[in-house]
């Protein structure tokens, strides 16, 4: 292909573009809020999937044990958990190991946690995995049993319930994704329509004097992922512009909600929505093109 | 150059536009087609763009079988004849060498080629000194010759012509013709679909004569014929 012929493409495609220019705003706007939704949902879902599998990762159960028992008799209350069926792995936990896991977490904001050492309101504990799910009702029933177990907490069922949400969002941001595609291929196709009709002339003329079929849709097939590639700029631009500002304030004000940092996701997700934006523009153009460019 | 054998066009709706058409026109040959409304002119000239098939019989156009040609063909099919319509077919919004150029372009011609090419066919048609203007501010007559400069810039062997006096007056109808025989005489086929009956019955060229979809006539410098 000349260098002549895709400036004949790209000047028949911009012409067009200006030519319509209400249908080209209307059409990239709408690629913009597309994607731009899309971009949020799918930032919702992939933090939710990691903050479900940070804590899923975390212990499952934890038995908080009275502070003032001797050293034999913790052992002993180990052993005993160690025993008991369904469990697969108890550690032992100080209030001082724990805090040091608390400002870990807390990373930067550790400051937060100051003066702790001192008046420590952590208590020992056991950490405790089973061997499945399943397991935990009723080791957290035996749990309750053993002398010397003070409290007990689990956190199986806000991990389901994690899991849960993630997947209805994953679902429901799925249609809602898909719905807005299909608007805005059909938005994208409309326009081209309309440069297809509002062309016919030059149309009729390229088919007469013997121009191939491929040579008179490209400028159309441009036309739909220009304004595919237009949308996703300002989309890719408040997404970033979203996530770093959610990120920064969270991190400052719930430093232990583990989001993924911008760089971990972002460079990731533009590259998706520009690709969508061409693969939405292209599309639309091409269901026109090949319903109303009848060559 | 061009032969019609056993051709017969029948519409969808059953409309028999063409019956049983036998003809050939030679290389550097120049025809008149003649009838009255609804003969079957402008369907002759569809075949021959291959912008429709016949129901029956062979067509032939440059030593090339109409039927064998695959849709990917047909663009490369149609660049061999150059064609005029009575609308003239210009883009409003290009100048008249763009229109030309336009042509060009659409066949990826370079563009030294076309810098070239496009003044020599404006000379042609005399209207050299209308390059830059726009369809709207050119009479009928020179906006028809645009469309055959437009028509003849890539060299087609065939001229091929709708009517293309039907919105002129007498005398720039005239003119017209009159070009279209001078590009005849420099070597192209010209195949003229035409009412205007003093300008065949004064040229004195070959004459077919189609009615009700059959050839009823086919004279070397003929006229336009007594009826219709
Ligand atoms: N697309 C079509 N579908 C159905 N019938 C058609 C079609 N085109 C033409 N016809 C019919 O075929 C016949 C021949 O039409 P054609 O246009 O070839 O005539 P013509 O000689 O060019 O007439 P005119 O001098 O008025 O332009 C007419 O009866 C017309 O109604
Ligand atoms: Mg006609």
């Amino acid at each position: 292909m000349k260098l002549s012929t895709w400036e004949f493409y790209i000047s028949e495609a911009v012409r067009s573009l200006v030519r319509n220019r209400l249908m080209t705003v209307a059409s990239v706007s709408t690629v913009a809020l597309s994607l731009l939704i899309l971009g949020v949902f799918l930032l919702g879902a992939v933090n939710l999937n990691h903050i479900a599998g940070t804590l899923e990762q975390q212990v499952e159960v934890s038995a908080y044990i009275d502070e003032e028992l001797e050293e034999e008799a913790v052992a002993e209350i180990v052993a005993m958990v160690k025993a008991l069926p369904g469990v697969r792995e108890a550690t032992f936990v100080s209030k001082e190991e724990a805090l040091e896991r608390l400002k870990e977490q807390f990373g930067e904001r550790q400051d937060l946690l100051a003066g702790l050492e001192e008046n420590n309101p952590l208590r020992d504990a056991l950490e405790i995995r089973t061997i499945s799910p399943e397991d935990v009702t009723p080791v957290v029933a035996e749990l309750k049993e053993i002398p010397g177990v003070a409290k007990v907490s689990f956190k199986e069922e806000i991990i389901q319930r994690l899991f849960a949400l993630t997947r209805a969002i994953r679902i429901a941001g799925l249609a809602i994704v898909l719905l807005l595609v299909a608007a805005t291929v059909f938005l994208i196709s409309n326009t081209i329509r309309l440069t297809v009709f509002a062309r016919r002339r030059e149309i009729g003329i390229m088919k007469l004097v013997g121009a191939t079929d491929w040579f008179i849709r490209w400028p159309f097939l441009l036309e739909g992922i220009a304004m595919g590639f237009l949308g996703s700029l300002p989309a890719i631009a408040l997404v970033v512009r979203f996530y770093v500002w959610l990120t920064t304030n969270v991190y400052a004000a719930l430093p232990f909600v583990p989001l993924l940092s911008p760089t971990e996701v972002l460079r990731q997700l533009n590259l998706l929505l520009l690709g969508l934006g061409l693969l939405v523009g292209g599309l639309g153009s091409a269901i026109s093109v090949r319903r109303f460019l009848r060559v | 150059m061009i032969s019609f054998t056993g051709v017969t066009k029948v519409y969808p709706k059953g409309v028999s536009a063409l019956t049983d058409v036998t003809l050939k026109i030679k290389k550097g040959d120049f025809v008149f087609l003649v009838g009255p409304s609804g003969a079957g002119k402008s369907t002759f000239v569809r075949l021959l763009l291959r912008e429709e098939r016949p129901t029956e019989g062979r067509i032939v156009v440059d030593g090339v079988d109409t039927a064998q040609l695959r849709p990917v063909d047909i663009p490369f099919f149609r660049r061999k004849i150059g064609m005029v319509f009575q609308d003239f077919r210009l883009l409003p919004e290009r100048t008249v060498a763009e229109n030309v150029a336009f042509a060009l372009r659409v066949l990826e011609v370079p563009r030294r080629e076309i810098l070239r090419r496009v003044p020599q066919v404006l000379h042609l048609v005399g209207l050299s000194h209308k390059s830059r203007a726009k369809p709207a501010e050119l009479s009928g007559g020179e906006q028809q010759r645009v469309a055959v400069a437009r028509a003849l810039v890539n060299n087609p062997p065939i001229l091929l012509a709708d009517e293309p006096t039907g919105n002129l007056d007498p005398e720039t109808s005239w003119e017209i013709m009159s070009l279209l025989s001078e590009i005849n005489q420099r070597g192209t086929t010209v195949v003229v679909a035409t009412h205007a009956r003093e300008i065949v019955d004064r040229m004195r060229r070959r004459v077919i004569a189609l009615e009700n979809g059959r050839v009823v006539r086919d004279e070397e410098k003929g006229a336009y014929g007594c009826e219709a």
